[in-house]
């Protein structure tokens, strides 16, 4: 039973495509040249416009993270994701960006943010030639596009694929594409085959055969369009801050309000019925049971398919439930019990304790109860917050419910950045409706 | 008042009699304890009439011998020696002790040598202490019961009596205390019977299985389990410590202490010590110490354990602005 149980939250996550502290780099590897797609000319008209971009101490230093970027005004704008310069933005004393023009680095500054959306937008003081152009509309879901960028701080690569059609997961929105992208290459542009921009290259799923992720240029226009709207003057450090803070609230709120409206949908799970949003998540369901002592165990996994980056490893802005029937017949009450105990303390919590400067360190408390509909339940839960950004909290609870007849239910789960109120709405909805379904 | 010696294989022990009438026996309860397989638990008894000292058998699987010969009742004189199974025992009344002044046998102020009673104090509480190592390993085998075969119940018992063994073993051999002092069929059947009860209890009470309120009554039970076996380790450790007190004083002090303990198990550590320190972590008020009842009562907890996390944040927000100036 443990084995089927401790699996827990291996989940498929985005991963980031910042690249840290780069190896020495391998001459020998020149690979840019040797497959240029056969739409030549659009495509080689982008790749002047994607440049590399390097965070690090200074100008000089060898070891630095590296992502790409692409103009999107002649003026001096270029964009990129907002995990790429996410260093530079939390301690800018500390790191600095540059753009990689040949042999020369510029210093870049971050001038807009839309981390909901992994963008980010940076200004140099030069000027280009010419800027990208969007693209009018997606293409069609199979249609050829390119990913250009600067994978592991080689030459300057053009990957091919497909488009897969746009993925909506509550706020978040991606074009799901199969492009073998690599690390470094964040940032960089995806275009079509008329060499006009269609998004930005954002992540790969890990384990997977090149199913890789991008921001839609609608996203990157919004983000301009505000930015041109508002003054044109950097904004400091402090700003960035609140502008973080703003926009995990708004998407907090927007994942909030999608759960709760459908506040009664249920879900069967074994002998029990429990609340689960269906709407915004994604949901996985497994049944096993295990070997050596027949316990059986109904699983459903569900998890909003998109979070907000705040640094490396730390997200927010997302939630994810899991919930397990556990059924043991051959077990007399108290085997089943003392099981049931032992599972629930062996459940790792998956929150990171502190993160030195981002979050508070894990309060964690347990607590037994009776809710509405007269199952007994075991919570334990564990909290802290985020330092920079008022009112956003990390909630996780893992809860136990137990009928005499040796079923239980095992209910765990993360909310990310969420405010207290809404973080409570969402757990209270959850807890109260569990019931335990007499045949 | 007669004095009895009591020559034991090794030793010999002189007792002044002066309540009457005095059982001789094995048992704890006897006025003169004879600790010798052959001595039953309540062998005879001293009555004291109008006309000298009497010495009745109580029935005793071995009898009491004067002269080679078997006999119900014996009349002291002045000096007498019976046999109780293997065991001599010297009977000398107050006539010849006043002719004799013969201070030799006058019973020692202490019977046994001072470093004695410390060794078995020591080795009282080391069986206590023991006993506390050996309840959580019980408790581990009674969360199996009752197991699925039959053989496994029983080699189940076997290693706890083989445990339990050992350590009397054990401390028999250091201390050169009799191990049958110690009860310990008592001190087991005891914890086997509160642990049980405990789960019993549970067992029966409805459906609400992780309700607070069954498991506090459950495992009321369990410490007053654990308060008879207080009981029984303290009056064997009076024994030693206060052998001049009367038994009925070291009973009442026993159930004393032992309540008191019970007390302090159920009110101080089961409940408050373990919660509030958990709180204190929090820097929650006391006040929330109420138990949870319902999903409230949770969402009211999580709220302080946020207003905790608040604390905290602006704490470091402090800490981060005067370092970074």
């Amino acid at each position: 039973m443990r084995a089927l149980i401790n699996d827990y939250l291996r989940s498929p996550r985005s991963l980031a495509l910042a690249c840290f502290f780069v190896i020495a780099m391998d001459a020998a590897h020149a690979f840019a040249s040797e497959s240029m797609p056969t739409n030549t000319k659009s495509v080689a008209g982008v790749l002047a416009d994607v440049f590399q971009i390097k965070i690090a101490t200074d100008a000089n230093s060898p070891k630095a993270a590296y992502g790409s970027c692409f103009v999107v005004d002649a003026a001096g704008i270029l964009a990129t994701n907002f995990h790429v310069v996410a260093y530079a933005l939390h301690d800018p004393k500390k790191y600095h960006l540059y753009l990689i023009d040949g042999d020369r680095s510029i210093p870049a500054e971050v001038v807009a943010i839309d981390a909901v959306n992994d963008l980010a937008l940076v200004q140099v003081d030069r000027t280009f030639n010419r800027a990208v152009k969007f693209a009018h509309g997606l293409p069609e879901s199979g249609d050829k596009i390119y990913s250009i960028g600067w994978p592991e701080d080689l030459n300057k690569a053009v990957s091919e694929g497909n488009f897969n059609g746009l993925m909506q997961a509550g706020p978040y929105r991606k074009i799901q594409m199969s492009i073998p992208l690599n690390p470094g290459m964040s940032g960089g542009p995806t275009i079509n085959d008329a060499g006009e921009v269609i998004g930005v290259n954002v992540s790969l799923r890990a384990d997977s055969q090149s199913l890789a992720f991008a921001i839609p240029y609608e996203s990157l226009r919004t983000l301009m369009r505000e930015k041109k709207a508002s003054l044109s003057r950097p904004e400091d450090h402090d700003d960035f801050d609140e502008t973080m803070r703003a926009q995990l609230e708004r998407v907090q709120e927007e994942i909030a309000t999608n759960v709760l409206r459908e506040s009664d949908a249920t879900l069967k799970i074994g002998s029990w019925n429990i609340f689960k949003p269906t709407k915004i998540v994604k949901c996985w369901h497994s049944q096993e049971s295990g070997p050596r002592d027949q316990t059986q165990v109904i699983t459903e996994q569900c998890y909003l398919s998109g979070s907000m980056p705040i640094k490396r490893d730390l997200d927010a802005g997302t939630f994810r439930l899991r919930y397990q029937a556990i059924e043991n017949r051959n077990l007399n009450a108290w085997q089943f019990l003392h099981q049931l105990n032992d599972e629930l303390e062996d459940q790792p919590f998956a929150i990171a304790d502190k993160v030195e400067r981002f979050t508070t360190s894990l309060r964690c408390r347990q607590l037994d109860l009776v809710n509405p509909k007269n199952v007994g339940l075991r919570v334990h839960y564990c909290v802290n917050g985020f330092v920079p950004y008022a009112e956003a909290y990390n909630l996780e609870f893992e809860l136990v419910a137990s009928s005499a007849q040796r079923t239980a239910l095992l209910v765990s789960g993360s909310f990310l950045g969420f405010s207290a109120h809404n973080a409570l709405a969402i757990l209270r909805t959850i807890i109260n409706s569990i019931a335990w379904d007499h045949k | 008042m007669i004095l009895v010696k009591v020559h034991g294989s090794d030793h010999v022990e002189t007792h002044k009699v002066e309540v009457f009438p005095c059982v001789i026996g094995r048992s704890m309860h006897c006025g003169i304890r004879v600790d010798d397989p052959s001595v039953s638990a309540r062998h005879a008894e001293v009555h004291q009439t109008s006309d000298g000292y009497i010495l009745k058998d109580l029935f005793s699987t071995n009898g009491i011998w004067q002269a080679g010969g078997k006999v119900k009742e014996v009349k002291i004189g002045a000096r007498e020696s019976i046999v109780f199974g293997d065991v001599q025992i010297e009977f000398i009344t107050a006539d010849i002790l006043e002719r004799t002044h013969d201070s030799k046998l006058l019973p020692h102020e202490h019977s046994e040598p001072a470093h004695w009673l410390a060794l078995k104090i020591a080795a009282s509480l080391l069986i206590a202490l023991l006993v506390g190592v050996f309840v959580p390993t019980m408790e581990q085998y009674l969360w199996y019961w009752p197991p699925e075969k039959l053989s496994e119940l029983a080699g189940r018992a076997i290693l706890l009596w083989l445990q339990i063994s050992a350590v009397a073993l054990v401390i028999s051999v250091f201390c050169k205390v009799n191990v049958k002092r110690f009860n310990f069929h008592k001190v087991l059947l005891l914890i086997s019977l509160s642990l049980v009860a405990e789960r019993l209890v549970s067992h029966f009470m409805p459906s609400v299985v992780y309700n607070l309120h069954n498991l506090a009554g459950a495992k009321f039970l369990k410490h007053l389990g654990y308060g008879a076996i207080i009981y029984i380790l303290l009056l064997r450790l009076q024994r030693y410590a206060f052998p001049k007190w009367q038994l009925r004083y070291r009973r009442w002090v026993a159930i004393g202490v032992s309540l008191i303990s019970i007390t302090i198990i159920e009110l101080v550590i089961e409940r408050q010590l373990g919660e509030r320190s958990r709180m204190a972590d929090l820097g929650m008020p006391s006040s929330a110490l109420a138990p949870a009842q319902s999903s409230d009562d949770l969402m009211f907890a999580i709220g302080l354990t946020i207003a905790a996390t608040d604390q905290e944040r602006i704490r470091q927000l402090e800490r981060l602005e005067s370092g970074d100036d």
